[in-house]
């Protein structure tokens, strides 16, 4: 039974990649990224048209949200706001890296640790970050350090949560291996602990990411508005649509650049791994 | 000691020790700046008598569960259809992926500008900043049924649709309870963000509590917000046990 | 039997100076949730200098655990494990080289540098445990593959990356945990050659784990037949067969004769 199945998942399998090379040139629009590309136009196409038919100022079409994206003075002022927050940004999640890393590896390789601290970390996960916007008020003001804190809360627990996981989870047998060579803790854990650690720090820095560009653009809005935060503030009161969309397009650029340097990252540092 | 027990007295201990740390912390720093647990507790036997916290919470949340609710109906056939077909993943992965990452602050002020400030507002941005969440961990799932089982299937002369249905959706099924999961948090996170950015709700009852001299009615707020966080989430895993006992023991990475 | 009894035992049992390993009163007992289970009870065993000794038995007899604490990386309760004349009872390294069932390579290291793990723990320079490593990849037939990664590697190859890792820190004793439990009959069948190969070019005291009878008579100078719960010795056979083995070896009468006789005492203790 389970032979026959076996060859009859082959031939399925067989028969699909047939299929797939008859395609011919339907085959490159369908597989790759032709009918991605294709999809982002008929999209921007219909907004456009949509717009045209409407007043236009409660969403105004693509090309409008573009030509101010590239108006060379708002470009200018993007950039330097940007550069700005960019700092608190940089900051806070160096202060999650340095502490929530080595923190999720001790609490995750001690069983007793993480059976005492998990509900608790995931009761406090379990509150929305930006809740605590009155807290970092009282402690840290309205400025500069209150958004370095509110990007540092943001993306530690979520830092904290994946390293956890991974720590728990590097493989015994593995550092059986270790151990019956002789290796000392330090060297089972610079040897064996650490790599296998390595694909869930690229994942931490994935949703870490994410997380602390969240935080960035958060405090901004939610503390004294200052950079990004006041010049979507400003036009939003001007009723300024193509601009606010156009900022909306800057931190969407932002996140894809962050996720696209974790993925080069990850080629570089675990190539060797197989995901999935 | 039983495995099961040792979990209850381990964790007891971290939330005691925890209690502590922020009992000493608090007595030290005052009520202005960090309220120690006795005074928060004081604090929420009058926010419970005064009625106003839980009457918000309600609204709130219904509204919360409109746009998780709409994102669940969207976003679990959107995933399933990303993972069993490469027309619907090229067709929708540049939108998935664009706004997975684009931060929910950002399009609150715009949809400020277009919707108001009402109910549509929230349901939106709620919406939208859970929906990608339960399209991708659905995704993985439909991506990762086993072609073997499949095979199966069709060696019993399952059509297409039948080992879909008895197939494909039960070996997804845990990665969309997964997914409704880390929806949810995002799904609160959500509310909460719009709420305290429009000043309304339970949003803005935090908001409002931040700006008295006292730090125990926000803390006691943020408390309630953790507990029903945290009785949702179990609230979504034992309907998920009810419904399919046998995933019990899965564990799902995404 | 009370614990101090057993202990006083263990401690009366002097070790015979002309083995190579000696086993002496090894009980393990597992504590889980209250309960006990004992795996092994009073076992002793001797192994000579430059035996080929195999552990045979059903799952659960505790032939797998028994090896594990002559390598130490499980602790025994009572009892000795004597290596060299030396105690090394509850401890790693010295002299000891494992071969995992599932292999277990690491992902990240290359051939070549899962191979130098062991020289590198031990402190052995980066060149001249490189060029020792490429030695022992030479020896399993893995030339060409030093660069790869585990992962590009059939189940075969990456066993024989774990061999040339135990042997790589010339281990005093070669231990083996089913080593070929995880791959199919014909890579079971061409490795046992392989490593008989190896064996005869350098011979070593190997401990070899393993539920396979064929495979035990192939292999071993000497089979211990193991019963389970608590795992105890039930029969020690001497293999007659001279070497160098060849694979013909398997359907003689006198092989599938010995092989039947195997069968008849694990079937007694047997429970499906």
């Amino acid at each position: 039974m389970a032979s026959s199945a076996a060859r009859s998942g082959r031939q399925a399998s067989g028969q699909k990649a047939l299929g797939a090379a008859k395609g011919g040139a339907a085959r490159l629009l369908i597989s790759g990224y032709g009918l991605s590309m294709l999809s982002v136009v008929v999209v921007l196409l219909i907004w456009q048209w949509g717009s045209s038919q409407t007043s236009g100022l409660l969403l105004p079409p693509p090309s409008a949200v573009l030509g101010k994206f590239l108006d060379p003075v708002w470009f200018a002022a993007l950039m330097r706001a940007v550069s700005q927050s960019l700092v608190q940004l940089a900051l806070g999640f160096a202060l999650t890296l340095v502490i929530a890393v080595p923190l999720g590896m001790v609490i995750g390789r001690y069983r007793v640790l993480r059976e005492m601290f998990e509900p608790v970390i995931n009761a406090i996960y379990a509150i929305p970050p930006v809740a605590f916007v009155p807290f970092l008020v009282i402690w840290f003001g309205l400025f500069f350090e209150a958004r370095v804190a509110l990007v540092f809360l943001m993306s530690f627990f979520d830092v904290l949560v994946v390293i956890i996981a991974g720590a728990r989870d590097v493989r015994r047998p593995l550092i059986d291996v270790g151990r019956s060579f002789g290796a000392s803790r330090l060297q089972q854990l610079r040897l064996i602990v650490l790599p296998s650690l390595l694909p869930f720090f690229i994942g931490a820095l994935r949703v870490g990411s994410a997380r602390a560009i969240n935080g960035m653009i958060t405090a901004e809005l939610f503390f004294a508005a200052v950079n990004l935060g006041a010049m979507m503030k400003r036009s939003t009161q001007q009723f300024d649509t193509a601009a606010v969309l156009s900022i909306v397009l800057l931190i969407c650029l932002l996140g894809l650049i962050a996720q696209s340097l974790v993925a080069l990252i990850e080629r570089r540092l675990v190539h060797w791994h197989v995901r999935g | 000691m039983s495995d099961k027990l040792r979990r209850i007295v381990f964790g007891s201990l971290g939330f005691g020790i925890v209690l502590l740390i922020w009992e000493i912390a608090g007595r030290k720093l005052g009520n202005a700046l960090f309220a120690p647990p006795s005074a928060v507790a004081l604090e929420y036997v009058d926010l419970i008598r005064q009625g106003d916290m839980l009457r918000q919470l309600t609204g709130s949340l219904q509204q919360m569960v409109v746009g998780f609710g709409a994102a669940c109906i969207i976003g679990m056939p959107l995933g399933v259809a990303m993972g069993r077909s490469r027309v619907a993943d090229a067709v929708a992965r540049p939108w998935v992926s664009m706004f997975v990452v684009t931060s929910t602050a950002t399009l609150v002020p715009l949809f400020i500008l277009i919707l108001g400030t009402g109910f549509a507002l929230r349901v939106t941005i709620v919406f939208l900043s859970s929906v990608w969440y339960i399209a991708l961990t659905a995704y993985n799932g439909a991506r990762g049924v086993s072609p073997m089982q499949i095979a199966v299937a069709r060696s019993f002369g399952a059509g297409v649709l039948q080992t879909f249905w008895k197939v494909t959706l039960p070996a997804i099924y845990p990665y969309l309870l997964t997914g409704a999961r880390i929806g949810l948090v995002h799904a609160i996170r959500a509310m909460v963000l719009a709420e305290m950015f429009v000043i309304i709700g339970y949003g803005g009852l935090i908001h409002r509590a931040g700006l008295q001299i006292d730090t125990a009615p926000t803390l006691a707020l943020l408390i309630t917000l953790m507990i029903v966080s945290l009785l949702l989430n179990g609230l979504l895993g034992l309907a998920g046990r009810l419904l399919a006992p046998w995933y019990e023991q899965q564990r799902v990475t995404t | 039997m009370t614990l101090a009894e057993l202990t006083s035992r263990a401690a009366a049992a002097a070790p015979n100076p002309s083995t190579k390993l000696a086993i002496r009163d090894v009980t393990k007992i597992y504590r889980r949730g209250g309960k006990e289970l004992t795996v092994l009870e009073n076992f002793s065993l001797d192994i000579a200098e430059l035996e080929f000794l195999v552990l045979l038995g059903p799952s659960g007899c505790g032939k797998s655990t028994l090896l594990r604490i002559i390598d130490g990386i499980e602790t025994c309760n009572i009892g000795q494990v004597i290596l060299d004349g030396k105690d090394v009872t509850n401890t790693t390294g010295d002299g000891r080289g494992m071969v995992f069932q599932s292999f277990e390579l690491f992902p990240w290291r290359t051939v070549l540098a899962n191979v130098a793990f062991g020289l590198e723990v031990n402190g052995v320079g980066k060149a001249e445990r490189l060029a020792i490593a490429q030695e022992y990849v030479d020896l399993v037939g893995l030339s060409g593959f030093e660069n790869s990664y585990p992962h590009e590697l059939s189940g075969g190859m990456q066993q024989r990356v774990g061999i040339a890792r135990a042997l790589a820190i010339k281990p005093s004793v070669l231990l083996m945990d089913e080593p070929y439990g995880a791959l199919d009959v014909q890579t079971r069948d061409l490795l046992q050659d392989e490593l008989l190969n190896i064996w005869e070019k350098q011979r070593k005291t190997v401990i070899f784990v393993t539920h396979s009878i064929e495979e035990a008579l192939y292999l071993a100078d000497r089979i211990v037949v193991m019963t389970p719960r608590p795992g105890r010795i039930e029969q020690i056979i001497d293999v007659p067969f001279p070497r160098p083995r060849r694979d013909t070896l398997k359907s003689t009468p006198e092989f599938l004769e010995m092989r039947r006789s195997i069968w008849s005492t694990l079937r007694k203790g047997a429970h499906v």
